[in-house]
């Protein structure tokens, strides 16, 4: 029972050197994708376990990081050295990378839910300087920046930027000292949306279009939390290939796992309000997600090589 | 890679069969032994372990378990390491896991003053090291480590089901507490993984609230080739034991006479 066998032979003496090295000092999910010469390029990858709360059970799904970290063997005073990127360097990254998963999974997941977030009443209330444009511009048919903020003038920079917003996606156009309304807004009027469903469309399209202005240059970041909320709770229907309902703790647990922080604000109300979003749906204890959301959710996925490298189960 | 660095010293159980709790002076604390932790069942040995947090944190929670049943058998609570403190000293991080260079010497420095230390072999060529640990009263439970062949062999096939093969070197080793070597050759593991797997199944054994999937029993030869074909400075064998044994040894001659 307790008879001692040989240990495995060695093939390559350097090879097995560096895995161990960088296995011991930097992370066992390092996996070797090519070797040149002396020169070995590593990437990460490891498994997720991904809690279904309704059924009880996990699904083990691998999470793929392309880091290409480099790491060199040189013979020196008859021993092997081994040189390349120290722990925080991999590290770094290796969080830069996930970071930019969690964004790319973002951003396609946005357009998918653009309409539904901007009912969230602190996403809406931010907005309101767009709408009230656009009310003005459909009631009279025309609108100034002196008009339309006579109440409340914003700054003068505020005011142009907002028009220049609207009119770069077309929802209104200058006309001698006026705005009128842009081929995009004639477009879905044509389409027989009309106030208020129209103001909505439009705002989820802003919101679909210029995340990255709204939160760059407006500084609007009041839906970033919604987002990510949304993203935390989708993708790891993505990563399991189908819906997965997740309670409060897996859904928390999602949340930091992905962004690497725990959420700023009170997620208790910011999850609430994702349900009262229609972007989720709460079932008893449990989150569910929404069918046509995750449809379009994993289309955009298949669709975006930053995602199809990660998440290797979606090709 | 060089021979096997064996640093143990004889670890075989020179006090072993004795059922009776005594008490004694270990790294100048007062220490309590029960000798009938041998005859335990595994179950009770296990009383209490917790199930790991994340996919990737099996040993800092194996570690965690281990040195909460040795303080218990030892009447030391300076060895209970909370959870949290096992991670932080594994140096863990959710995506990268645990920095294992950094294991030993963190341990050996919390554990220092609990009149501790940690031990590890690397490249054990015997099984009989891991059953001398087992049988030794001295020592923690021992761990150890198993390739990714363990795990499609014990995991249901319903979690793996979207599990597929990959690229050399994908996978990773898992840590287990070996509980029981049995003289009809069967062994019961720890499994902190298939115990969180399972958490929500409510199968019980006994009066342990502990998922009957969390002790996994498998024939020695088995375990064996999972842990001769781990990847990382495999075979591998790791525990906790008092820093100064023959001195603990003379107080247990001294107290139960020769």
């Amino acid at each position: 029972m307790l008879a001692p066998e040989p240990v495995q032979e060695v093939r390559d003496p350097v090879r097995e050197s560096v895995l161990q090295f960088v296995w011991g000092h930097v992370s066992q999910h390092l996996v070797l994708r090519r070797v040149e010469g002396r020169k070995f390029s590593f990437d990460l990858e490891k498994l997720e376990s991904i809690y279904n709360a309704q059924s009880g059970q996990y699904s083990l799904v691998p999470l793929r990081l392309e880091l290409n970290l480099q790491y060199r063997a040189e013979p020196r005073q008859g021993q092997l050295r081994v040189s390349g990127p120290s722990l925080s360097e991999a590290l770094r990254s290796a969080e830069a990378r996930y970071r930019a998963v969690a964004e790319s999974s973002q951003s396609v997941l946005l357009p998918s839910l653009y309409d539904r977030l901007v009912k969230v009443p602190s996403v809406n209330l931010t907005m309101s300087p767009l709408r009230t444009i656009l009310v003005q511009l459909d009631e009279e048919g025309s609108v100034t920046p002196e008009t339309a903020f006579h109440h409340r003038l914003p700054t003068r920079e505020k005011v142009d930027r907002y028009f220049g917003l609207l009119a770069g996606l077309g929802y209104i156009r200058p006309q001698n000292s006026h705005y009128v309304h842009g081929p995009s807004f004639e477009g879905l009027r044509r389409r027989d949306i009309h106030s208020p469903a129209i103001f909505q469309r439009i705002l989820g399209d802003v919101i679909s279009k210029k995340s990255a202005y709204l939160t760059g240059v407006l500084h609007w970041s009041m839906m970033v939390p919604y987002l990510r909320w949304s993203n935390a709770f989708y993708f790891r229907s993505l990563e399991v290939g189908e819906l997965t309902p997740l309670d409060r703790n897996a859904f928390s647990d999602s949340y930091r796992g992905l962004y690497q922080s725990q959420a700023k604000g009170n997620e208790l109300s910011q999850m609430t309000h994702l349900v009262d979003a229609d972007v989720i749906r709460k079932e008893d204890r449990f989150y569910v997600g929404e069918p046509a959301i995750f449809r379009a959710f994993s289309r955009g996925a298949r669709a975006s090589s930053d995602l199809r490298a990660a998440l290797p189960g979606l090709n | 890679m060089a021979g096997e660095p064996d640093r143990a010293e004889s670890t075989t159980g020179a006090h072993a069969g004795k059922n009776h709790p005594t008490t004694l002076f270990i790294g100048g604390r007062r220490t309590k032994i029960d000798y009938s932790k041998r005859d335990t069942p595994s179950v009770a040995l296990a009383e209490g372990f917790d199930f790991q947090r994340y996919e990737n944190d099996c040993e800092p929670c194996q570690i965690h378990n281990i040195l909460s049943e040795l303080g218990r058998r030892h009447g030391n609570t300076k060895l209970a390491v909370p959870y949290g403190q096992s991670l932080r000293l594994c140096h863990y991080h959710r995506i990268f896991g645990i920095r294992e260079q950094s294991v030993l010497p963190a341990f050996k420095e919390r554990l220092k003053g609990a009149g501790y230390k940690p031990r590890e072999l690397e490249r054990c060529r015997h099984w009989s090291r891991v059953a001398e640990v087992l049988r030794d009263d001295y020592c923690s439970l021992p761990l150890i480590s198993v390739s990714e062949e363990y795990w499609a062999r014990v995991t249901k096939p319903e979690y793996l089901s979207r599990f597929q093969g990959g690229p050399e070197g994908r996978d990773l080793d898992h840590v287990l507490v070996v509980l029981r070597i049995s003289s009809t050759g069967e062994v019961d593991l720890y499994d902190s993984f298939q115990g969180q797997l399972s958490r929500s199944h409510h199968s019980l054994l006994g009066e342990n609230l502990l998922p009957q999937q969390a002790i996994v029993q498998l024939p020695v030869q088995e375990v064996l080739k999972y842990w001769r074909a781990a990847r990382y400075k495999s075979p591998w064998v790791w525990w906790v034991e008092p820093i100064d044994r023959e001195r603990a040894a003379g107080l247990q001659r001294t107290l139960l006479g020769p």
